[in-house]
């Protein structure tokens, strides 16, 4: 963590170049090597592949190479500089946002499995690797509200329960409708329509927009203040693992949609529910704190589904070009 | 005032009341005030139906077809019909929602209205799903306004669905019974006592449920707690033995007494008992009758 760029740095740089040596660094980094790795590095590697989608199975190998030990992390100094380091102001920022990943986590950990039924034998391996990282995901959640935060409980679900206070009305917009879409596919698992609305919403809208995003408001800040290691470590292997979820994610919606060109209405309806939602909110999330405007967070939303789309190849109709606009940034608080 | 029973046509004209009204103050407050212009923005052209099923609805049989539902229509902002439809009634709403029963008692009892749909307690099983979460938000916050109406929860149906025996309904009774002598509501005792009880005791027999009041409501007693050591159940009897403990109002002094009784019941009521209570043993532990049995 040597660079001390501001954490809204990237929207004015636009997209980056990643040479080869920075992909290597990435794809390879051991849990240590990845505190050194820029965040804005790690979400456009995400999108570097896009345009040429790598195959299920050379994602469960890079899963293989890329999983972590989420009980290898150390977090005393993390407890040291959230109790030392940080404002009443910035605890509270941060909490509201990464109270929506603890309880996200754990949605998109249970909801997979049900996906899995009607999938490729190859794209298989890649959801259950998936299924993997995301039971981490979770656990990383836990230890940091048990272990930095000071949340407690007898049992995980305790510790949501301490940390569901933080989490925002809005919530049940895009998770809500991802357990009732998953149930819908446990109802007939080879509904391939089912199967597209489902995979819009997880994979494109909430691993895509709102969980690439959300992590880089606070990794960002994280870095340019130099704080919290292991969170920053946990949560950009967690970032890195999101690549090939995204990846794996856009080449089943890319494939659905070669194959029936009509899926794409799927697609757009189910674009169309989400930013229905999205452009509500309940409370006031404060990026301020965190180094960030309301706008600037509007505009990372909005780039993270122009680029989603554009790179795979899904054209938007004007009306959700029309909602679009109109995403609020208190999203990430849910 | 007694609160309507759960899933009945009171308990229905409350909800629609209530969801008329919208959420309280209390719901309103900490939520930002654009996220209620949106609320009210949904609900002043909503112009769908809800059957909100109770899956295992205590005391109604499960059977093909269905389950209970409430149904509520809804038309330029108000709620114009929301009525109880039994199983079996065919229902035409937009959508039909279902959900178990524990999870409807846990909803009025606090549990979070977001959590139920996230949760999939609540669970979508005919109309339009993205159509129905263009309005989650309207959606979940009736849902709270729902489980926030006053009702009376009947006990939970056996996971088996098997209807209670006579001895299950009658050892519930007893139990209630016994919780009076703490409660010293003696009101509660005409639904579970029969006017014309027999109590058979101490050498003697009387008639009347005035005798029951009187002994629940014994002077110089109070804070009466009771435990059942052994109960046992058989067709219309069942037998318990139990201790009851009281404060000695004068002295302050906390007293036991052991008993078994037997009571024979009809009809859910109590109609007739025998047993023997440790009078004798009471009276010694206060001091007022000798610590040794007298030399016969």
């Amino acid at each position: 963590m040597t660079e001390r760029k501001s954490p809204t740095a990237v929207l004015r740089e636009g997209p980056r170049a990643l040479t080869e040596d920075q992909v290597r660094e990435i794809e390879g980094a051991s849990l240590d090597g990845v505190l050194h790795v820029d965040i804005d590095d790690v979400i456009e590697y995400v999108h570097k592949d896009l345009k040429s989608l790598p195959d299920f199975t050379t994602l469960y190998r890079r899963y293989l190479k890329q999983r972590w030990d989420v009980y290898d992390l150390d977090f005393s100094q993390d407890v040291v500089d959230w109790t030392e380091k940080m404002t009443e102001a910035e605890r509270e920022s941060f909490i509201a946002i990464a109270s929506g990943f603890h309880h996200g986590e754990r949605q998109v950990e249970i909801e997979l499995p049900v996906f899995m039924i009607g999938a490729s034998e190859e794209e298989k391996l890649h959801i259950a690797a998936q299924i993997e990282d995301e039971a981490r995901h979770t656990v990383f959640f836990d230890r940091f509200y048990r272990e930095v935060v000071g949340l407690r409980g007898d049992d995980m679900m305790a510790v949501l329960d301490a940390s569901f206070p933080w989490v925002s009305e809005t919530f049940v917009g895009p998770f809500g409708l991802l357990a009732y879409q998953a149930d819908e596919v446990r109802r007939d698992p080879f509904d391939e329509r089912a199967r597209v609305r489902y995979g819009t919403n997880y994979f494109l809208w909430i691993e895509g927009v709102l969980a690439l995003s959300v992590m880089k408001v606070t990794l960002s800040y994280a870095r340019w203040r130099g704080i919290l290691p292991a969170y920053y470590t946990g949560f950009t292997a967690t970032c890195r693992d999101e690549s090939r979820h995204v990846q794996g994610g856009m080449r089943y919606l890319q494939q659905a949609v070669r194959k029936d060109p009509t899926m794409i209405n799927e697609i757009h309806n189910t674009l169309r529910t989400i930013l229905a939602s999205s452009g509500v909110v309940s409370r006031r999330v404060y990026y301020e704190p965190l180094g960030w405007t309301d706008e600037e967070v509007r505009v990372l939303f909005r780039q993270q589904l122009r680029r989603k789309v554009n790179d795979v190849g899904i054209a938007l109709p004007p009306d959700i070009e029309d909602r679009i606009n109109r995403i609020e940034p208190a999203l990430a608080g849910g | 005032m007694t609160a309507p029973g759960f899933f009945t046509s009171e308990w229905a004209a409350a909800v629609r009341g209530a969801l008329t009204a919208g959420p309280s103050e209390q719901a309103r407050a900490g939520k930002l005030q654009r996220y209620w212009d949106s609320f009210e923005k949904v609900k002043g052209k909503y112009a769908s139906s809800w059957a909100l099923e109770c899956r295992d609805l205590p005391g109604v049989p499960s059977r093909p077809g269905g389950a209970a539902a409430l149904v509520v229509v809804w038309a330029d902002g108000a709620v114009t019909a929301c009525q109880i439809a039994a199983p079996g009634t065919p229902v035409d709403a937009t959508y039909t929602l279902g959900m178990d029963y524990q999870d409807w008692k846990a909803l009025h009892e606090g549990y979070d209205a977001q959590r139920t749909v996230m949760y999939r307690k609540l669970l979508l099983t005919d109309g339009d799903l993205l159509e129905f979460f263009k309005s989650i938000y309207f959606f979940v916050e009736s849902l709270a306004v729902i489980g926030g109406v006053p009702a009376e929860y009947p006990e939970p149906a056996r996971p088996d669905g098997v209807p209670k025996s006579v001895e299950e309904l009658n050892t519930e009774i007893i139990k209630r019974y016994l919780r009076v002598f703490e409660t010293r509501d003696v009101g509660e005792l005409k639904e579970i006592v029969a006017d014309d009880v027999i109590a058979h005791g101490a050498g003697r027999g009387v008639q009347g449920r005035h005798w029951v009041e009187n002994s629940v409501l014994a002077p110089g007693l109070s804070a009466c707690r009771v435990r059942v050591d052994d109960l046992f159940a058989a067709r219309d009897r069942v037998t318990v033995s139990f201790t009851m403990t009281y404060t000695h109002e004068r002295t302050g002094q906390d007293v036991a007494m052991t008993g078994t009784k037997s009571y024979k019941l009809r009809d859910g009521k109590i109609v007739e008992f025998w047993g023997e209570t440790d009078v004798y043993g009471f009276l010694r532990q206060l001091g007022l009758v000798p610590g040794e049995f007298p030399a016969v």
